[in-house]
């Protein structure tokens, strides 16, 4: 039947029956048969996910060479009750630091979804929120246009930094003239805002320029996954207390740094 | 009057305890000839910095570095603290180790302090094995001109972060992982604290550490250079030359950035002006056993709350089935027979590593150290032994 409709076909927890079944792969928790051991039994073919909790089972299952990892729960979840949510913080750091595939999990629903894509996920996958709902199509549906969304930002993202240089220009015009010419976008250019709206404020973001439409710093490092995690933030050239995040206002063109805090010795 | 009190009354902290019999500043010239050359530092800098005190905290990548520049450089006290013993996995980039420290299992302090002392002999050495907490905080810091960061987690920093703000001794953060390296002078009265940059959440994400992302020698030499150049400048006499900043680099990739440090936080109790009764009292341990994970090492630490003797130790391990790995005057290793590796230290903690706590798993870590290291009944678990 999944074939039929040209979708993947994963088995839970049991290589074995994978294998019997033919299915596409297997998917295993952290208690279930070791990884490498799984690819023994299912051979290199079949794919092999894992459900990871923290950056280091993650690492190591790309290590051990998962084809893709689970990355969840995100939100405390009524399908695995009383296991403790990851937070949209290992979502971003997951998203920096594997190469494979990740899909997001756990509490994942159309509410929540902005903010889990906006840490770093484009691949969601969601449980109660479909089989509970009235119309799991519609469910479906809104989700994958969310990620279509965001996926559209990332190519928008990519052609920008392939002309950096030309950016840096425009933003050194758009320095030169009046900030009311900024504000209206015109002399940085329209094609480049991702907000319809045209109510984002453009900033250097560790860089990269970025629009943004958060009005402080704070509201910036939440939007970011940043504020929970160790780091320090500039802007224009001087740190930050993060006591005064919050009340620190960002203005067009601010250049602003989240700088990881290194912590090894 | 000794030298030594002479150089306690210098610094004019009642509570130095240096160790006195080491300090000794009637060398030859010649042995700091080129240093002295170089005009900021100078004959004047150079007598500067041989009654100075730093306290090194943490002896492991950027500890052996940066305790090497402080030495060699000729720092008349160079206190070392350090919880942890050599392993192989140290030795590509701790560079007062070998591997004879390694296969003895020998507490990093202390084998820092031997290579220390073959190199310049006119330095006091003080060697601690201790685990850098609110109970000893005081006592490390008492007597030392400034600190030198070469701990490995946000938490013992932010520790020795408040207690340098609360003496208003500098403290220079340094921190290495992967092929990244940072650096921050802060200085009290001048800068913010380390609390107020990077907050002090307990509960923060920790982000990559040496395990998950590796690294690499030269990003913490890096790292040391630049916390040790401060230092120089610090104590030589050269204080206006400091940079106020936090610096990233990254010498793989290539980068290194500057961002100037704000003022105190005026309503910090440690970088500003706020009441310091207000400052949070550091918890204290308790008699309970207590245990840590030690961030992303696969290693728990258990707090035993009272000394751990060596000897008797290493007695209790062999009559409970234990294999002895090491003995030493420091710890003892021992490996369970259900496959778990127990460092006892005579200080009373216990590094606990092996397969039975991959999953952090504290209570077993605990269970572990009643079973095998506390004194009571011989009862070898019967169940791990299949």
């Amino acid at each position: 039947m999944t074939r039929r409709h040209g979708v993947l076909f994963i088995v839970n927890d049991d290589a074995e029956l994978a294998l019997a079944a033919d299915a596409d792969g297997v998917h295993l928790g952290q208690a279930d048969l070791p990884l490498n051991e799984a690819r023994r039994i299912v051979g290199k073919s079949m794919l092999i996910g894992i459900s990871t909790h923290a950056l280091s089972q993650a690492l190591k299952a790309e290590r051990d060479g998962a084809d893709y990892v689970g990355v969840g729960p995100v939100y405390p979840t009524a399908t695995k009750p009383g296991r403790q949510a990851v937070t949209t913080a290992y979502v971003a750091v997951a998203a920096s630091q594997l190469r494979i595939p990740f899909f997001a999990i756990g509490g994942i629903s159309p509410a929540t979804a902005e903010e889990v894509l906006a840490a770093g996920a484009r691949r969601l996958c969601a449980v109660s929120a479909v089989v509970g709902h009235a119309d799991p199509a519609a469910v479906c549906v809104t989700l994958k246009r969310s990620i279509e969304r965001w996926e559209a930002e990332d190519a928008l993202r990519r052609s920008q930094s392939l002309s950096i240089a030309e950016n840096a220009k425009r933003t050194e015009a758009a320095r030169l003239g009046k900030t009311e010419e900024t504000l209206n976008a015109p002399a940085v250019g329209t094609s480049e805002a991702p907000n319809a709206a045209g109510t984002g404020i453009p900033l250097l973001l560790n860089g990269k320029r970025t629009w943004c439409e958060s009005v402080s710093l704070g509201a910036l490092a939440g939007a970011l996954g940043l504020a929970g995690r160790r780091v320090m933030a500039e802007l224009n050239g001087q740190a930050v207390p993060r006591a005064d995040w919050d009340a620190v206002p960002l203005c067009p063109d601010d250049r602003v740094e989240f700088v990881q805090f290194v912590g090894g010795g | 009057m000794s030298s030594a009190e002479t150089l306690a009354k210098a610094l004019g902290k009642g509570r130095a305890s240096l160790d006195r019999a080491a300090v000794r500043h009637d060398e030859p010239p010649s042995k700091y000839d080129r240093q002295i050359r170089f005009a900021p530092i100078g004959a004047e800098g150079q007598r500067l910095l041989g009654r100075s005190a730093v306290l090194v905290a943490g002896v492991g990548a950027l500890g052996c570095a940066l305790a090497q520049q402080m030495v060699r450089a000729g720092i008349g006290t160079v206190r070392l603290a350090d919880r942890d013993f050599v392993e192989r996995g140290n030795l590509h980039r701790q560079s007062l180790f070998d591997e004879a420290d390694a296969a003895a299992s020998t507490p990093k302090a202390v084998a820092a302090a031997a290579r220390l002392r073959a190199i310049n002999g006119a330095v006091g050495i003080e060697p601690h094995v201790v685990e850098i907490g609110p109970a000893n905080v005081g006592a490390l810091l008492a007597g030392v001109d400034l600190v030198l960061d070469g701990t490995d987690n946000a938490d013992t920093r932010l520790l020795l972060s408040d207690a340098c703000f609360a003496e208003g001794i500098p403290f220079l953060y340094g921190g290495a992982t992967g092929s990244a390296a940072s650096a921050a002078s802060l200085v009290p009265g001048h800068t913010a604290c380390l609390r107020c940059l990077i907050g002090g959440e307990d509960e923060a994400e920790a982000g990559d550490n040496c395990d998950t992302a590796g690294i690499v020698g030269p990003a913490v030499e890096l790292a040391a250079s630049l916390q040790a150049a401060e230092a120089l400048k610090w104590l030589s006499g050269n204080r206006a030359a400091l940079r106020r900043t936090w610096i990233t680099a990254d010498v793989w990739r290539f980068s290194l950035r500057e961002t100037r440090l704000p003022a105190g936080r005026p309503a910090c109790p440690y970088c500003g002006d706020a009441d310091k009764s207000v400052a949070r009292e550091p918890d204290r341990l308790d008699s309970a056993l207590e245990a840590t994970v030690l961030c992303g090492r696969g290693t728990i630490q258990v707090a035993t709350g009272g000394a751990l003797e060596p000897g008797a130790c290493a007695a209790r391990f062999a009559r409970r089935g234990c294999r002895i790995l090491a003995a030493n005057d420091y710890l003892v290793r021992a490996l369970t027979p259900c496959g778990a590796t127990l460092a006892a230290f005579g200080d009373g903690r216990v590094l606990v590593r092996g397969a039975a706590i991959v999953e952090d798993d504290v209570g077993e870590a605990i269970r572990l150290c009643r079973t095998y290291v506390l004194e009571g009944p011989d009862e070898p678990e019967k169940e791990e032994l299949h």
